[in-house]
């Protein structure tokens, strides 16, 4: 960590600011995030400087690099800071026109509150300390997966090799498999409260689709279509290739026991979705139940008049809450791949690896076969050649698939759509949507993984579980929050409705993060593909420019 | 850094406009500017403006309560990301 002392004189203040400006340059930090992040210190340093009586007051700058982030720590001694702005963002061009003595501390307050998300404050034995996230590694998670997969395998390795056979059974009761199972717990444990009211807020969010207008709805529409393309893909995929021999695992007794209740007619099905007891459907994790609830809660909070936005507020924020607590208990998710790897090493069969790369390639087929599914529908849809589409459209995948977050892709995106001819009026609407909503990869991956694991234990799947699938698969991916471990949570969801047991999850975790690259990918491409034919077909796009 | 002809100041502001250097660049530019009341308008370029902060915007602001017609030309990258996070960027005509 490098470190700056400053006192609080303006003069120093400025001359510290460049300082970590450069050095931010020097870590080769976006020009974006080190504007902002900069700033906020300049800011933060003034509203500092203002709030102290005394002059040549010591403060120190701390600059911190590690795999995750990079991050400023300002750290001054004496009274607590009041760093809470007051300032409505609503306002502020109101404020703003009234120029007058308070101009500058309205401007302040209106830049720390834009970039609220990165700053926490905090006041302990007589010390202000104000941590600035500067920047956010996003591939962090990918290296420390692949680090705990590689040294889970290592471990298992040398438990099956060079271990007694006494003490590898050891490892794996008392260290591998406590360290995945107690994750897995975990993610069943928020995995209900998170689906539920991700559900419901991306539902009364959506609530009045006549409000996104013709172009909206047609944009809309067609992500629904093509993710349904996808988990059909899936479907025709497994049915086909029948990957993973039936029976090549065996279920656990308390599974195996109750699986007869997968094989209740379709009408009962269908009747067992509206739960007879609101509480009971969460208190079950009846996952199918919790989901109908949620579309019922997101339509009726739409059309309760003054109490729809607080109803919202409320919604939004527990589902910001739960989301969150998902991606803290996602942290251990490296943890939870090295017990898993070493657990599958020590104990895997030949049986078990042929499983693992069946799923890989079956996975990895079914996302080239999405991918000409796109080429035929710009083909057949948009009337428009694939080839032009592809050769413009390359930068954006390959962004998806090195950051693996459709949002981080979305600039790369617009600027892809913008060149091939899209109008701004669809990409600025289509694009954000799509990275929010439209999910083909992920849901296809969801779909194979769950159909693969269910052929794996020799489960059934009828007609009736295919549809209830099918139906989860949509919801969740226009309500499954982009974070790390939400996937994960959706798949148990997943694999409890067709009845393959949790720790199944075990065999595929370690190559989950890689699988999702290509998802991303996939992602991100269903979004231009779209964007693309809804332009076309509504005459906003430049075909001189597409052709070019 | 400031001229004034035809009833139009021309600025040109260089550098970082921040915490230290705003109070000195305010004093030159106001003092600059009650000598010449007739001014209708400002053209401030801003070709060689890195890094503008709160104390800079201020400034800016400044220019505008005296004068209602206040243009930034040139603005860089940076800066107009500060001018939009703000709003301040939809109270001047930038280019």
């Amino acid at each position: 960590m490098k470190t700056i002392k400053l006192t609080n004189t303006l003069q120093s203040i400025s001359e510290a600011v460049e300082r970590v400006d450069e050095q931010l340059r020097a870590y080769k930090v976006k020009q974006e995030d080190r504007l902002r992040s900069t700033l906020t210190l300049e800011e933060t340093l003034v509203k500092i400087a203002d709030s102290m009586a005394e002059t040549e007051v010591p403060i120190f700058i701390g600059i911190r690099r590690t795999i995750h982030r990079v991050q400023l720590r300002v750290t001054v001694a004496g009274p607590e800071i009041n760093f809470a702005t007051d300032t409505l963002l609503s306002d502020s061009e109101t404020l703003l026109e009234e120029y007058g003595p308070e101009t500058e501390n309205l401007i302040r307050d209106l830049i720390l509150r834009t970039n609220s998300e990165r700053i926490r404050t905090r006041y302990a034995k007589g010390v202000n300390r104000v941590d600035i996230l500067v920047s956010q590694n996003e591939k962090a998670m990918l290296y420390e997966t692949t680090a705990a997969l590689v040294l889970g395998v290592s471990a298992g390795l040398i438990a099956r090799l060079l271990c007694s056979p006494s003490v590898a059974a050891g490892l794996n009761e008392y260290l591998f498999s406590p360290l995945y199972s107690l994750f897995l717990t975990a993610i069943a444990m928020i995995m209900v409260p998170m689906v539920f009211f991700s559900l419901v807020t991306s539902i009364s969010g959506f609530g009045d689709l006549s409000a996104l207008g013709r172009t909206g709805g047609k944009v809309f529409c067609m992500y629904l279509i093509t993710t349904l393309i996808g988990i059909l893909v899936a479907i025709a995929t497994n049915a086909l290739l029948m990957p993973g021999r039936p029976g090549m695992m065996t279920l656990p007794e308390s599974v195996a026991g109750g699986e007869s209740s997968m094989h209740l007619s379709l009408m009962d099905k269908l009747l067992a979705i509206v739960p007879d007891n609101f509480v009971g459907a969460f208190a079950g994790a009846d996952m199918i139940q919790v989901m109908f609830l949620a579309v019922l809660i997101g339509v009726a909070c739409t059309q309760i008049g003054q109490f729809s936005l607080p109803l919202k507020t409320a919604f939004e924020s527990l589902s910001a809450l739960f989301t969150h607590a998902t991606s803290l208990i996602s942290k251990f998710l490296p943890y939870a791949i090295f017990g898993a790897m070493a657990q599958m090493t020590l104990t895997m069969d030949v049986n078990g690896i042929g499983a693992l790369a069946s799923w890989m390639g079956v996975s990895l087929l079914c996302i080239v076969l999405q991918f000409l599914v796109y080429v035929l529908l710009l083909m057949f849809v948009g009337r428009l050649r694939p080839m032009p589409f592809i050769r413009k459209f390359v930068p954006a995948p390959l962004t998806a698939f090195f950051t693996s977050s459709s949002s981080a892709t979305m600039p790369t995106t617009m600027a892809c759509l913008e060149k091939m001819g899209v109008s701004r009026k669809v990409y600025s609407f289509s694009v954000p949507l799509g990275a929010n909503i439209n999910m083909d990869g992920t849901s296809l991956f969801f779909m194979v993984t769950t159909l693969f694991m269910a052929g794996l234990y020799g489960i059934s799947v009828d007609v009736s579980t295919m549809l209830e699938l099918i139906m989860s698969v949509m919801l969740i991916s226009v309500a499954l929050p982009g974070v790390p471990g939400a996937g994960t949570a959706a798949l148990l969801m997943l694999f409890a409705i067709v009845g393959v047991p949790a720790e199944a999850f075990g065999i595929v975790i370690g190559l989950i993060p890689l699988i999702e690259l290509f998802e991303t990918a996939l992602n991100v491409t269903g979004d231009g593909v779209v964007s693309a034919i809804v332009a076309k077909s509504e005459g906003e796009m430049d075909l001189e420019a597409y052709y070019k | 850094m400031i001229e004034i002809k035809d009833n139009e100041a021309w600025i040109t502001l260089s550098g970082r406009l921040d915490t230290a250097t705003a109070p000195k660049v305010e004093e030159t530019l106001r003092a600059a500017l009650v000598e010449a009341p007739a001014v209708r308008r400002i053209v401030i370029d801003a070709t060689n403006l890195s890094y503008i902060s709160s104390s800079g915007l201020r400034v800016i602001l400044g220019l505008r309560k005296l004068c209602a017609t206040t243009e930034m030309h040139h603005v860089q990258k940076d800066v107009r990301a500060v001018l939009d996070l703000t709003g301040i960027g939809k109270l001047l005509v930038i280019s």
